[in-house]
């Protein structure tokens, strides 16, 4: 596993705190990457430590836009905030500007890294005219936005959903969007900023839980001073290596007003820095077993050029660990599409992501997202519902069951992965076994996923009973809402359609697909039709068609579902019967409009 | 009107926390009240508070060795 610890220094009253921590880091032998903040370029004394470090040790000294309140930026634009990606283009270029010309007077250097919670495509593209030196960026925090919005009190204007929970090649229109190829590619190689638990962080605020001590001491999954977690996570992605050709990547970015006195932390500050150094001894302790490669954040990026291909797709099979409910989850991610697989919920998407839509996102007052800088999504099942809990389910992907008058959502069956499999062409998880009972028959259903290049998703599944039932129906269903936060979105725009087999006529020639169609009104209308080719959704605002396909040679039937103004999503079905250990197939394919 | 209402800095208001909300506490005679919800209570109930919420992870303390994570 490739590792980056990164260290911001930044009020001279906490200098104390900045040198500890690379104390922390030195003792164990790792090397880290030091971004400056404006207040730090501003104070000899720390600046004197970086270049110092970096003669002694080899570590990096790049540059950090936190701190935007600094008074050398105030007199430069007329006001302080923390968010560059928040400022106007104007005052974006002019801070840049500023702070490779400060960095360059008091280091001597060019910066080959620089840092910010979240880099927009606008600001990432000044960064690269006015700093052409820099080649590694932390450009974002994997799926920070509405629920720590609201963890803060409505304070905290970062919405970064949707993006890569590992390092990426940014795309040029939206920075959260990994790069197709290379002229798609902003030129710049992103890491996140902090590794995130890949269950908590989607289920929750991801601010909790990730590569962070302190961040986990906000959350209060400690004791005492003792946080297994911490090396518990550190673990979980060494584990990944197996599913990306033997590559893995962590990093840690602790700042030091997390090992001072915090208003977000119940407890001393020497249990914060107790923990942090734990943490850096355990990375210290693997590297030494040669489990962990430290490397500074250009080191990184430079390896990544030359070890992964842009356009690669990613994995990451996330297990639950601080509950103890053994719950799985399979990220997937490539430049078409990021899906999350619930096991939990027997294989339904809870969240999916249409990069094919190539959807251009800058965040600033002269943009229309404003502050809103995430990837958007077609289905979110945390934010818009998800399973049925009062009125109507929400956007997920299911499969439901019917006999004798009785159905079963799959979505209420709980499993887990039993197996991962990554090829060249595909990757499959397939899911343990899930028994269930349905008009007094005992079924087992074995449900597999394949995930293709291109967008497609494809739904196998093979349902077993004993008994006399001859046969049982299976919808395979997605229910769709773009978005990019828990409220609905205008749907202007959208349409439904079903797609008829192609026929062909007595002399032999083929006919084109019939399609019936709809444009969304919020009437509650719906189309269906026998032996489908495909049921299709358009939605213009993330430039996307989805399809609902038969892969199985097999008739289905086909309905689309207009939603309404309480329920406001476009639910594509198929549905057929199916016998005894028959398998079905269903492929969901993505494509831009 | 009275000023002396002391934030205090590292407590916060375990109602609102437990909605994944942070809220710094205030503190007025011995007794630590939230703004934003109706909460209040001692400095000994806020920390029976924090213990209660931390029961729900259950592997906080617990150790998985990298060669348990396959079965986990």
């Amino acid at each position: 596993m490739i590792l980056n610890i990164l260290h911001r220094p930044d009020s001279p009253e906490r200098a104390h705190l900045f040198e500890l921590e690379q104390q922390y880091a030195h003792e164990n032998g790792i090397r880290t990457t030091i971004l400056l903040t404006p207040e730090a370029l501003h104070d000899r004394d720390q600046v004197a430590t970086a270049l110092r470090h970096q003669s002694e040790f080899g570590d990096e000294l790049g540059l950090s836009f936190h701190g935007l309140t600094h008074e050398s930026i105030v007199d430069l634009v007329g006001y302080g905030q923390e968010a560059l990606w928040l400022f106007s283009l104007d005052q974006k270029r002019a801070i840049v500007s500023a702070l490779a010309s400060r960095f360059r007077e008091v280091i001597g250097t060019d910066p080959l890294s620089v840092a910010s919670y979240h880099l927009d495509s606008s600001t990432m593209a000044i960064v690269r005219e006015l700093m052409p030196s820099v080649v590694a960026a932390v450009a974002g925090c994997f799926e920070e936005g509405v629920r720590v919005f609201h963890g803060c009190n409505h304070s905290w204007y970062l919405f970064n959903e949707g993006m890569p929970w590992g390092p990426w090649y940014p795309s040029k229109s939206h920075t959260l969007r990994p790069a197709r190829d290379e002229d798609d590619w902003c030129g710049i190689v992103a890491v996140p900023h902090l590794m995130r638990d890949m269950v908590l962080s989607y289920e929750g605020r991801n601010d909790f839980w990730a590569s962070h001590p302190p961040n986990v001491m906000r959350g209060m999954g400690y004791e005492g001073e003792d946080c297994p977690y911490d090396r518990n996570l550190i673990d979980l992605f060494r584990w990944q290596e197996q599913f990306n050709d033997g590559y893995s990547y962590y990093n840690s970015f602790v700042s030091t007003a997390w090992l001072a006195e915090h208003h977000a932390i119940d407890d001393r500050p020497e249990v914060a820095q107790s923990l942090y150094r734990q943490q850096l001894e355990y990375l210290g302790k693997l590297k030494k077993e040669d489990s962990v490669n430290d490397m500074t954040m250009s080191e990184f990026a430079t390896w990544f050029r030359s070890e992964r291909r842009i356009g690669s797709s990613e994995l990451y099979f996330a297990k639950e660990l601080l509950y103890g409910s053994r719950k799985h989850y399979v990220w997937y991610l490539d430049p078409d599409q990021r899906l999350l697989i619930d096991a939990t919920q027997s294989g339904s998407i809870g969240d999916l992501r249409p990069y094919t839509g190539a959807v251009p996102v800058a965040t600033g007052p002269e943009s229309e997202q404003l502050a809103v800088g995430s990837y958007p999504f077609l289905v979110q099942s945390q934010h818009r519902t998800g399973m049925q809990n009062h009125f109507q389910d929400g956007s997920r992907t299911t499969a439901i069951l019917h006999c004798g008058g009785l159905e079963l959502d799959l979505g209420t069956c709980p499993t887990r992965v039993g197996a991962v499999t990554r090829k060249a062409d595909v990757t499959v998880a397939t899911l343990e076994p899930v028994t269930a009972s349905l008009a007094g028959t005992q079924l087992s259903i074995t449900t597999a996923i394949e995930i293709r290049s291109g967008g497609r998703t494809r739904f196998r599944r093979t349902i077993s009973w004993e008994g006399t039932i001859a046969e049982i129906s299976l919808t395979e269903r997605i229910k769709c809402a773009p978005g990019t936060t828990e409220y609905p979105e205008r749907m202007d725009g959208v349409r439904g359609a079903i797609m008829k087999s192609i026929e062909t006529t007595t002399d032999g020639d083929e006919l084109a697909p019939a399609e019936s169609s709809l444009d969304y009104g919020y009437r509650g209308r719906s189309l269906e039709a026998e032996s489908v080719s495909a049921v299709r959704g358009e939605f213009p605002s993330v430039n996307t068609a989805v399809e609902l396909a038969p892969a199985d040679g097999q008739m289905w039937r086909g309905l689309v579902e207009e939603g309404h103004l309480y329920s406001p999503y476009l639910t594509l079905s198929l549905t057929r019967l199916i016998s005894r250990d028959q398998e079905s197939a269903v492929c969901l394919q993505l494509s831009s409009l | 009107m009275s000023a002396a209402v002391e934030p205090v800095a590292r407590m916060r208001c375990p109602v609102c926390f437990s909605r994944e909300i942070d809220v710094l506490l205030l503190h007025r005679a011995g007794r630590y009240y939230c703004v934003k919800c109706s909460y209040q209570g001692d400095v000994n109930e806020v920390r029976a508070a924090y213990a209660r919420i931390r029961e729900k992870y259950k592997n906080r303390t617990t150790r998985i060795p990298f060669e348990q994570i396959e079965s986990l």
